[in-house]
């Protein structure tokens, strides 16, 4: 060994030293780390996983859920492309926020609610500050939500409609509104549902999140498990739409 | 409460728990780099690996042991990426093409982490365990293994050695990392990020009858260290905007605070070995100044969100999670980019002109503030010498600091440090927007696309790995040109910091003396701030002109 070249042996101890690093970094701190995990936090370990009664799993509560057109919703998941109603929400649903992405029919960004919540695929729109194209689309969805949520008696102007429910989120996965926006969509889910406003209040209450000890974030409201509770608690049958411009200009 | 209350009182909250470890933390670095004892276990490791514990190294030994796990580094990984599909517990992801994985390669080695992949389809857990939890490790423990060799050549005197590098790694790795990677580890899988092995994704049938396959990943292992060593690099591809890997408001100050903690502790680390702890807290108190105003200055032009676009949504929320809202977002923003970490929590892009803007400047000052796991304290370090140099001219003087001199070769080895990282920055920007291919890869028109070419490279060539997330980067040109980018941006600046510490430790003490500039004192922080802001300004005023400022300013 000792009759090798200097930089033969230096890479020779980088390499032995490498693999030392692998097996203790790489090997088993997350090992020890999964093994941790699974026993003491099983279900964050997880991924905060919500089964039915089946036991089946029906989505985690940290991520969102697109409540769109049903026959969008059945490829929504694996993203497959020109399915009609992509933009369509279903009306008795809160819906997340929106997604912007590129149409490629359309050949540009336009409204496409059916393709948030792509597991395979997080991420967000990254148009700019300035962006025409984003301008026009945060428009539209002023206008597709205040129709969308004038709904059972209440009127909700294009001003009106929250700044969350009109632009996408950084991950595409959240599915987290703010309260204002929830409070917003309460009287289309009443209306929907036939029930009252003040029924889904108390289930928008129960399922907002407040600033962790006090200060740390921003208060939020989990669409995911807010309609797997107003599905528990007020089931209907009610499978309407309403038709969103998308912006394709073609 | 208010927004901009509980955005307040999150920052201070903030301040005040890395006040709280500065001093112990930082003494446990200062003793973990000067202990004369090895632990048992090390001693093995040693013996396994080779090499002998007690050799002192000269500094082009220990930058050539620096380039040669570097080099093995990236062949290793390079490899396992490419094999991927052939490695147990791959979930079925299929190889990484080669271009990719150089640049895969290059950038979890240089402590960079960009990512030109979407890593939720991209990447099992043999890949993210083997490949890049092992570089997350090792390439933060060699940062700070570097500024130990030149805070050595301020201690040392009339020597050639410098320390032994196998030994710095070791112990940074076995005594710093892996235990806070696992006590935060824990935290947050506790607080719900997932962690787990099974050999398949989670089939999900959703409420309206939609099925797919869900990823959950080994992510809380990932995310401690991605953060704590400022690497960066995240499971999936929204990075730390998404909710697997930042569930809650919880954890991303807690995830704020582990990438800033080594950072700013350093300067405590540096104040014991050179025995003055003032010459310390002037480091931390440049740093903490840099970093506040940054944050501060994000916070306002998010807040403010000036854009046609943000004027029509009425905040600056897309691109942004509620769970956190903007002052979250904005903190972690600038944390992010003042340190070499390059995590998001929210889309750079997506930020006003001037807020994506301040986001470039934090890299472009060098990643000082408090700047990537040691990284951070040799680049400031080094601008520090300038700094005496200047005031040296001033009086006409030889200038001295922590008792050394600043003669020709010592200002030639800063010189070139504070070169070359711009320089690799913009030539390759320039290279960029000349190649129609590469202009391409825009999202974004006009001044802003511009700002998404200036923002990677700077990002690249100072090792951040943050991006303007709009530029497609998984191209031939992007893939070759970046990695070239990443290494020269990590391992010259290196090279010119070894050199340095050789430099230094050769000479004898100086004594202070009457005419000797006072480096422990408020003036001399006022002093390094300006002469920060002047070389920095000097450099990138023109490109920042032609980006966020020619769209921030119309």
């Amino acid at each position: 060994m000792s009759r090798l070249p200097g930089p033969v042996l230096r890479h020779l101890a980088a390499l032995r030293a490498m693999l030392v690093f692998t097996v203790i970094c790489g090997v088993a701190y997350p090992l020890v780390m999964t093994g941790i995990g699974q026993v003491a936090f099983k279900n964050q370990a997880d991924g905060s996983l919500i089964t039915n009664s089946k036991g089946q799993v029906i989505g985690s509560k940290l991520l969102c859920q697109t409540f769109v057109s049903s026959s969008a919703a059945e490829t929504a998941l694996n993203k497959k492309d020109e399915v009609t109603g992509y933009a369509d929400p279903i009306n008795k649903y809160f819906q997340s926020r929106p997604t912007f992405a590129i149409d490629s029919t359309a050949g540009g960004y336009t409204i496409q609610l059916a393709d948030g919540c792509n597991y395979a695929a997080s991420g967000s729109n990254n148009l700019g500050p300035n962006d025409p194209t984003l301008t026009k689309l945060i428009g539209l969805m002023r206008t597709n939500m205040a129709a969308f949520d004038s709904a059972g008696g209440t009127t909700v102007t294009a001003a009106q409609v929250a700044t969350d429910a009109v632009t996408e989120s950084g991950s595409g996965e959240e599915p987290y509104i703010t309260p204002e926006n929830a409070d917003q969509q309460a009287a289309r889910i009443a209306d929907a549902r036939g029930i009252t406003v003040d029924q889904v209040e108390a289930l928008i209450k129960a399922n907002t999140s407040g600033r962790d000890i006090g200060i740390l974030g921003e208060p939020a409201v989990n669409t995911t498990t807010l309609n797997i509770a107003l599905d528990q608690k007020y089931p209907s049958s009610d499978t309407s739409t309403t038709a969103f411009t998308t912006g394709a200009t073609s | 409460m208010s927004v901009a209350t509980s955005g307040w009182l999150q920052a201070g909250l903030l301040v005040l728990a890395l006040a709280v470890t500065y001093r112990p933390l930082g003494d446990y670095m200062a003793h973990i780099l000067t202990s004369a004892k090895h632990w048992r276990v090390e001693k093995g490791l040693y013996k396994l690996m080779g090499v002998d514990p007690e050799a002192d190294q000269t500094w082009p030994v220990y930058i050539r042991s620096v380039l040669a796990i570097s080099v093995v580094g990236i062949l290793l990984l390079y490899v396992i990426l490419r094999v991927q599909d052939h490695l147990m517990m791959s979930l079925g992801m299929p190889a990484m093409q080669a271009d990719l994985a150089y640049n895969t390669a290059s950038s979890f080695v240089t402590n960079t982490n960009w990512q030109n992949y979407v890593g939720e389809s991209a990447l099992g857990y043999t890949a993210q365990f083997l490949g890049l939890a092992v570089q997350n490790f090792v390439s933060a423990a060699v940062g700070i293994a570097v500024v130990a060799t030149l805070i050595r050549g301020f201690v040392r005197t009339r020597t050639d050695r410098v320390g032994n590098f196998w030994v710095d790694l070791t112990r940074l790795i076995l005594r710093l990392m892996l235990p806070f990677s696992v006590v935060f580890g824990i935290i947050l899988i506790a607080t719900g990020v997932p962690q787990e092995l099974s050999n398949h994704l989670t089939s999900v049938t959703t409420l309206t009858g939609g099925s797919g396959n869900l990823y959950t990943g080994a992510t809380a292992s990932q995310e401690a260290i991605k953060e704590l060593g400022t690497n960066g690099g995240g499971i999936f591809n929204a990075n730390s905007a998404h909710p697997f890997e930042n569930p809650n408001g919880f954890t991303n100050w807690l995830e704020i605070y582990l990438l800033l903690c080594i950072g700013f502790s350093l300067p405590r680390t540096f104040g014991k070995m050179v025995g003055s702890h003032k010459q310390g807290y002037v480091i931390a108190a440049v740093m903490g100044f840099i970093w506040a105003g940054s944050a501060a200055t994000m916070t306002f032009m998010e807040e403010r969100h000036w854009g046609s676009a943000m004027a029509v949504a009425g905040s600056s929320m897309n691109g942004k999670e509620v769970r956190f809202g903007v002052p979250a977002s904005a903190l972690f923003a600038s944390s992010t980019t003042l340190t070499s970490t390059g995590a998001v929590n929210s889309m750079h892009d997506s930020y006003s002109a001037l807020g994506g803007g301040t986001a470039i400047f934090d890299m472009m000052l060098g990643e000082i503030a408090p700047g990537g796991t040691g990284s951070g304290l040799y680049g400031m370090l080094v601008l520090a010498i300038v700094t005496v140099f200047v005031a040296g001219l001033m009086v006409g003087r030889t200038p001295e600091y922590l008792g050394k001199k600043i003669r020709p070769a010592e200002m030639k080895y800063a010189a070139l440090y504070i070169l070359a990282t711009p320089s690799v920055a913009l030539i390759f920007t320039g290279i960029a927007m000349a190649t129609t291919t590469a202009r391409n890869s825009m999202n974004n028109s006009g001044p802003h696309g511009f700002s998404e070419v200036l923002y990677a490279f700077t990002s690249m060539a100072n090792n951040n790995g943050s991006a303007f997330a709009g530029l497609s980067g998984n191209t031939d040109f992007w893939n070759t040109m970046g990695g070239l980018a990443m290494t020269l941006g990590r391992f010259l600046p290196m090279v010119f910091v070894l050199a340095l510490a050789g430099s230094l430790a050769k000479q004898r003490h100086t004594p202070a003396s009457v005419g000797t500039l006072k480096t422990h004192t408020p003036l001399f922080a006022g002093l390094l701030t300006g002469v920060i802001f002047i070389v920095v300004g000097l450099t990138y005023f023109p490109a920042l002109a032609l980006g966020p400022l020619a769209e921030g300013l119309k």
